[in-house]
């Protein structure tokens, strides 16, 4: 039958029947019954007799002297030159034990075994169980290690500089790419350890066509593989751990984050700045200031993402399926958002533009809008007003709260604190807008309004607000 | 005629027209009586569930249940003794090689089909702008692609576990051989109705199928629905089959950790799929129903959430890849020792570790949601049970390689089927994690980065194994072996395409580009490389060519292997080739371990009773 | 060489079919049982704490005769491994027509009298899904006894041989388990809406 091996032959030389049969019970159940057979000596004759008939592959010999001569059995056994292997154990004397393992090489393999390194006295430390095969097995490891090391850099060195991510615009970006990079030294590194090891292997363990060698048998070893059970749980676990304070990040809210309403639908996106009331078929943000967007869809699942920024979030549809996602852009710039779930259709045409500009000019752009819905200034500047706070502080109907109301201001003497007096024109009501506290109404603090609506208004603003406080009778 | 009515699959075919117009016709009729409005789509539905049902009986796979139903005398299966010759794999057959065989035969057909259809979308994607194909056409193509594709893995595994594991296991056949057939026949209409999906306006959502877009969209949808469904049922029933042969039908002496590491690995595929698949028919059926009846299960305007269908879907979805590739995982393991001279490195460990795989497999689906819109608090801990996968994944490759290392290895077409399996499938898992952190997965989702990690997944975990079983076990079908050569060009230009291929998928999806876009924008840059993904794509689908040319050339002409020629020591080797009718002649004993290469004087894995009908046996 | 196959020992005994067969029914019972389980997901992801005004009393009914149902259905198994023919027979006729009264108080009673419809909202299309899965597999299960009615009746089953009642048997109540779920998870758990 073809691929069967034949079963170990074990023969045990023993006078004593009980040691006898106790060993081939226990060498049996090692190997489970079927892989050997054994034969029991009890005498020289039978010994002998069945080294020569019977050439088993393993011999015990339990010498005594008196039915079992050493001696004799070692004179017999060294006429011989089959592979065989003998123990020599005596009951009587508690010294050493005595193997022999004889093999049969070819030129090549003794060269081999020459080219060993010598092994000391073997100590009290039980017998190394390091065959030769696996000596050369370091060497091997050795190299391999290194090649891995190198490879590593390499590749890692490869990933981080060909650019395999797009610019970063946004502060999740920064955040998401340091990610990314442990990544990519991960990649590197479990790509090489296991090809550098199979590329190897295919070099130096490889059979020639029509050889018949066999590998080295090699089952297992329980902590090799306990540790690299271990190691990489730790380490999925440890990343595991960095992920989430990464996304954590991601997902700081600032407090005064601009919100804008982003709507999806088949095939295109409507951008509502609900603060203002202006709805824009562009997004535009302002740089440096996050953005809160509050994601829905008119019919199906949709998704937004702009690549430099790199968070994606779905817009689905429901009103109470409203999803948000948090960018806070960093670079002044032209980009694109794209839907990136499958829509049906034009789903590859779901695109539009985003523009992150300055302040300034996000403050002049959504002027212009709010100017294109709201045509009259004085409702306009009613709009600054409220959104800015200003009536927080300037009541409308003539009630004194922590600045002058605005009821009937325009047009009115006022008495400033230094006791001087001022007509409240426009000119008036613009310095008092943008440096209140270079005239002080009378009564009222100083230092409590803010001095930098310079930056926090447009010109067009603070015209409509003018407006709007010459309206109020 | 009556010749040609004698072939099942002929029978089937037919009945499968006749029984959709019968549906059809009902509802129709139906309507008409009661005064509804007369709608195509429940007409097409109805038709589409008879006709599948239709083929089966016109194939004559219910025979013998209903004869038994009956209460009639039905033959045991291994006494019914079928023509030879290449007629009985057109019909119905309940010997496991037969229908290994013939769900070989439907897998190559639909990886050529659902191939030809990626060649198709590829070559639109090869220039921006859109050059032949609507919208409609490009995104019902990518499903079908995905479909059609993943019916050939599950017809693939189903392939290599029928007409293996009954032989290793040294059993004559698998526990349930009609079942068996009726697990095969069942994917047929199944991937009929799938393609039909074609003529009834195709379907827009990919294969994932997700609400409110699969309520809206065309009604091919609903084809597609029903194709799943059926073939669904193939791969629980035959899972089921296996499970139960595995456990039940192992020869004398092979307990669990003496038996093959592919039936580890066949056994936890076939738990996984046993159970989870159930999912996908659920959430589809939950679809079907509210395009049927308005049934509100995923529209939020009626109280329902979409999110809901995700959950239902990747439930099954994520062990699905799990069953994809761990038969072929077992197949790497199963073959390793066998081309290294070497014993399996830790062979417990390996065992276990399908186990552990398919296991955490069940646990991590949310991660293909981290962008959906589900609940915060379920991202992080998806997180960590998504990389957590990695760790038994780890013990298979490290025990790979430790098997590998200092072995002897016999670099013949199999083996390089191997290592190209570990070496993609590697590619393909260690590009897991980036997907599986939550953050970065929010830029690589939905791009060309998860396309290009998922098929170096598919391509490792079971297209090199599969061609690697073809390679090894065709001598043991046939007799001949098949050309070596042709082998090697098979191995090299599948491999450089594929790399080429799905490297280049990868990093333009970290650069923007989304996946399942008919078009792009040529100022990307995504142009070139696109251009090369395509011919890349061409150079994988001339690698298959070459295949089936060394499979039809060798079946006649192929150098006579009749015996142990790859010197393995597992059971079906220990028999001749092509393999005997009824397997084993005797019993089978195993006498030693699987993987004891390389040990001196070891016994054989198995020993052969002599066959019982010839001489007298004496007793043991 | 022969058709004759070689008698294997112990492979192929009735003993050593019938637990093989035992193992492939519960597997396909726990692969059904995914299925159910998808549904009682699906309820309780939208509707939460939420349940369908369903009539209560109508709900009872439909479950004691099912529980009732069940009970018939073990005394038909304990008959026939007792060689009982008789008794076998009218227990599951018993069983049998328990089962079609079940299907005719929730298809032809509980569905008629809910004033939803199954686009009427999410626990319309909860309910009729789940009950309408659930009768499916009662009405396979009736006709499961229906062929073992008859075939009991030409004397096909002895007190040694007689899997298909065990079959039938485990299948049925596994139906009735489902219905042990399903019964709170509509009509007792959450506040009716």
């Amino acid at each position: 039958m073809t691929g069967e091996r034949k079963p170990r032959r074990v023969l045990i030389a023993s006078a004593n029947p009980l040691f006898g049969k106790g060993l081939m019970k226990l060498y049996g159940e090692r190997w489970q019954q079927q892989a050997i057979q054994s034969r029991l000596a009890s005498s020289m004759e039978e010994t002998l007799a069945a080294l020569d008939s019977w050439q088993p592959d393993l011999v015990i010999v339990d010498y005594d002297d008196r039915a079992i001569h050493r001696e004799e059995f070692l004179s017999h056994f060294i006429t011989g030159s089959r592979p065989m292997q003998v123990i020599l154990v005596s009951l009587q004397e508690s010294g050493a034990v005595v193997v022999y393992d004889r093999r049969t090489l070819t030129p090549a393999q003794a060269n081999d075994w020459l080219n060993l390194p010598w092994q000391p006295e073997p100590s009290s430390n039980p017998p190394s169980r390091r065959t030769p095969k696996m000596k050369g097995n370091t060497r091997h490891l050795l190299i391999a290690g290194l090649l891995v090391i190198v490879s590593t850099a390499v590749l890692y060195f490869l990933l981080t500089s060909i650019g395999l991510l797009p610019e970063e615009a946004s502060q999740q970006a920064a955040t998401i790419d340091r990610l990314f990079n442990a990544h990519f030294f991960m990649i590197s590194l479990l790509f090489s350890m296991i090809v550098v090891f199979l590329v190897y292997s295919i070099v130096v363990f490889r059979s020639k066509p029509g050889e018949k060698t066999e590998g080295a048998y090699i089952k297992g070893n329980n902590r090799l593989e306990i540790l690299w059970t271990i190691i990489p749980l730790g380490t999925v676990i440890a990343f595991s751990f960095f992920g989430a304070r990464n996304l954590a990040e991601t997902r700081k809210a600032e407090p005064q984050a601009l919100n804008i309403r982003v709507v999806a639908f088949q095939w295109g996106w409507s951008f509502e700045y609900s603060d203002f009331g202006v709805t824009s078929r562009e997004l535009y943000l302002p740089v440096d200031r996050q953005a809160l967007l509050s994601l829905t869809s008119r019919d199906v699942i949709h998704s937004f993402w702009v690549p430099e920024f790199r968070v994606k979030q779905d817009a689905l549809p429901g009103e109470n399926l409203v999803k948000q996602l948090r960018i806070t852009p960093t670079r002044i710039g032209n980009y694109t958002v794209m839907c990136a779930e499958l829509c049906g259709g034009a789903h590859a045409y779901m695109n539009a533009p985003v523009k992150v500009v300055s302040k300034a000019d996000f403050d002049q752009w959504l002027g212009t809008q709010v100017s294109a819905v709201i045509t009259d200034p004085v409702e306009r500047g009613k709009k600054w007003a409220e959104n800015t706070g200003c009536i927080s502080c300037h009541s409308l109907d003539g009630k004194k709260l922590v600045g002058p109301t605005w009821k009937g201001l325009y047009g009115e003497t006022v008495t400033l604190a230094d006791g001087t007096t001022v007509v409240a024109d426009e000119t008036y009501l613009r310095t008092a807008i943008l440096d209140p506290n270079a005239q002080i109404t009378q009564g009222y603090p100083a230092n409590v309004m803010p001095s930098n609506y310079s930056s926090l208004l447009t010109d067009d603003q603070i015209n409509d607000l003018i407006e709007y406080i010459k309206s109020i009778h | 005629m009556k010749k040609i009515l004698s072939i099942g699959m002929i029978r089937g075919l037919l009945a499968q027209v006749v029984g959709m117009a019968i549906g059809f016709g009902l509802v129709t009729l139906l309507q008409t009586l009661t005064g509804q409005p007369l709608k195509a789509e429940p007409a097409w539905v109805v038709g589409g569930f008879i006709s599948a049902l239709s083929f089966l009986t016109g194939l004559g796979i219910f025979n013998d249940w209903f004869r038994m139903a009956r209460g009639d005398e039905v033959p045991e299966p291994e006494e019914v003794e079928e023509p030879r010759g290449l007629r009985r794999y057109w019909g119905v057959s309940y010997d496991h090689k037969v229908i290994g065989v013939q769900y070989a035969f439907l897998s190559l057909f639909l990886l050529a089909m659902g191939g030809s259809f990626a060649l198709i979308f590829r070559v639109e994607l090869a220039q921006a702008g859109l050059q032949f194909l609507s919208f409609n056409l490009f995104n019902t193509l990518i499903g079908l692609h995905g479909m059609v594709l993943i019916a050939s893995i599950l017809m693939g595994i189903s392939a290599i576990s029928n007409y293996v594991i009954p032989l290793i296991i040294g059993a004559r056949d698998m526990a349930f051989p009609r079942l068996n057939a009726f697990s095969f026949w069942v994917a047929v209409p199944g991937a009929l109705l799938l393609v039909f999906s074609l003529a009834l306006g195709g379907f827009e959502t990919g294969w994932t199928g997700y609400p409110p877009l699969s309520v809206r969209g065309p009604m091919g949808v609903q084809m597609f629905f029903l194709g799943v469904w059926f073939v669904g049922w193939s791969s629980i029933l035959g899972a089921l089959n296996l499970i139960t042969t595995i456990l039940r039908m192992r020869s004398k002496g092979m307990g669990y950790f003496r038996m093959p590491i592919l039936a580890w690995a066949v056994l936890s595929t076939s738990i996984i799929a046993l159970t989870a698949t159930q999912m996908i028919g659920l959430s589809f059926q939950l679809v079907l129903f509210e395009r049927l009846l308005g049934m509100g299960f995923f529209d939020p305007a009626q109280g329902g959430n979409p999110i809901l269908f995700q959950h239902l879907f990747w439930f099954y979805s994520h062990p699905a890849v799990y069953i994809f590739v761990l038969p072929g995982l077992g197949v790497v393991s199963e073959l390793l020792p066998v081309f290294v001279r070497k014993p399996l490195f830790g062979y417990r460990w390996v065992a276990m570790s399908s186990f552990g795989i398919g296991l955490v497999g069940f646990l991590v689906w949310a991660h293909h949601m981290f962008a959906a819109g589900m609940e915060e608090y379920l991202r992080v801990p998806f997180m960590y049970s998504t990389l957590l996968v990695a760790v038994p994944t780890g013990v298979k490759f490290f025990s790979w390689t430790a098997t590998i290392w200092q072995g002897r290895m016999r670099l013949q077409t199999p083996m390089l089927f191997l290592i190209g399996a570990i070496v993609i499938f590697l590619l393909g898992g260690i590009t897991g994690p980036l997907l599986g952190t939550v953050s970065t997965d929010l830029h690589a989702t939905d791009t060309y980065y998860v396309v290009g990690h998922f098929h170096a997944t598919m391509f490792g975990g079971y297209v090199f194994p599969f061609f690697a079983a073809l390679y090894y076990w065709y001598p043991k079908i046939t007799g001949r072996r098949m050309s070596e050569r042709l082998g090697k060009w098979h191995f090299w230009l599948l491999f450089i395409g594929f790399m080429v291929m799905s490297l280049g998928q990868m990093r333009i999806g970290l650069l923007g580009m989304r996946r399942r876009i008919a078009d792009y924008d040529p100022a990307l840059g995504f142009q070139l490389p696109n251009l090369i993904i395509t011919l890349a794509g061409f150079a994988v689908a001339l690698s298959v060519l070459l295949l089936f040319i060394n499979m039809f050339r060798s079946a006649r002409k192929g150098e006579p292997a009749t015996g142990n020629l790859w010197e393995s020591r597992s059971p079906e080797w220990q028999i001749p080739s092509p393999t005997p009718a009824h397997n084993f002649s005797g019993e089978v004993v195993v006498t030693g371990d699987p993987y004891d290469y390389g040990l001196e004087g070891a016994p054989g894995y198995v020993r052969l009773e002599a066959d019982l009908t010839h001489s007298p046996q004496p007793a043991d | 060489m022969s058709a004759e196959v070689p008698a294997l020992k112990p492979a192929h005994s009735y003993a050593y079919k019938l637990r093989t067969q035992r193992i492939g029914l519960w597997l396909f019972i726990l692969s059904d049982a995914f299925m159910f389980g998808g549904l009682l997901v699906t309820r309780f992801y939208l509707l939460g704490n939420r349940r369908p005004d369903l009539d209560q009393f109508v709900g009872l009914i439909v479950t004691s005769v099912l529980l009732i149902s069940s009970f018939f259905m073990n005394r038909a198994e304990v008959h026939i491994s007792q060689g009982n023919q008789r008794g076998f027979i009218t227990s599951t006729l018993i069983t049998m027509l328990l089962g079609i009264g079940f299907l005719a108080g929730v298809i032809g009673v509980e569905w008629r009298m809910a004033h939803f419809g199954p686009a009427d909202g999410p626990q319309g299309a909860v309910f009729y899904m789940m009950t309408g899965m659930h009768a499916f597999h009662v009405l396979t299960g009736v006709i499961f006894l229906a062929i073992i009615l008859r075939n009991g009746l030409k004397g096909h089953y002895s007190a040694e041989r007689h899997w298909a009642v065990e079959a039938a048997a485990n299948y049925w109540h596994f139906v009735d388990v489902v219905w042990i779920f399903f019964y709170p998870a509509l009509y007792l758990i959450g506040m009716a809406i």
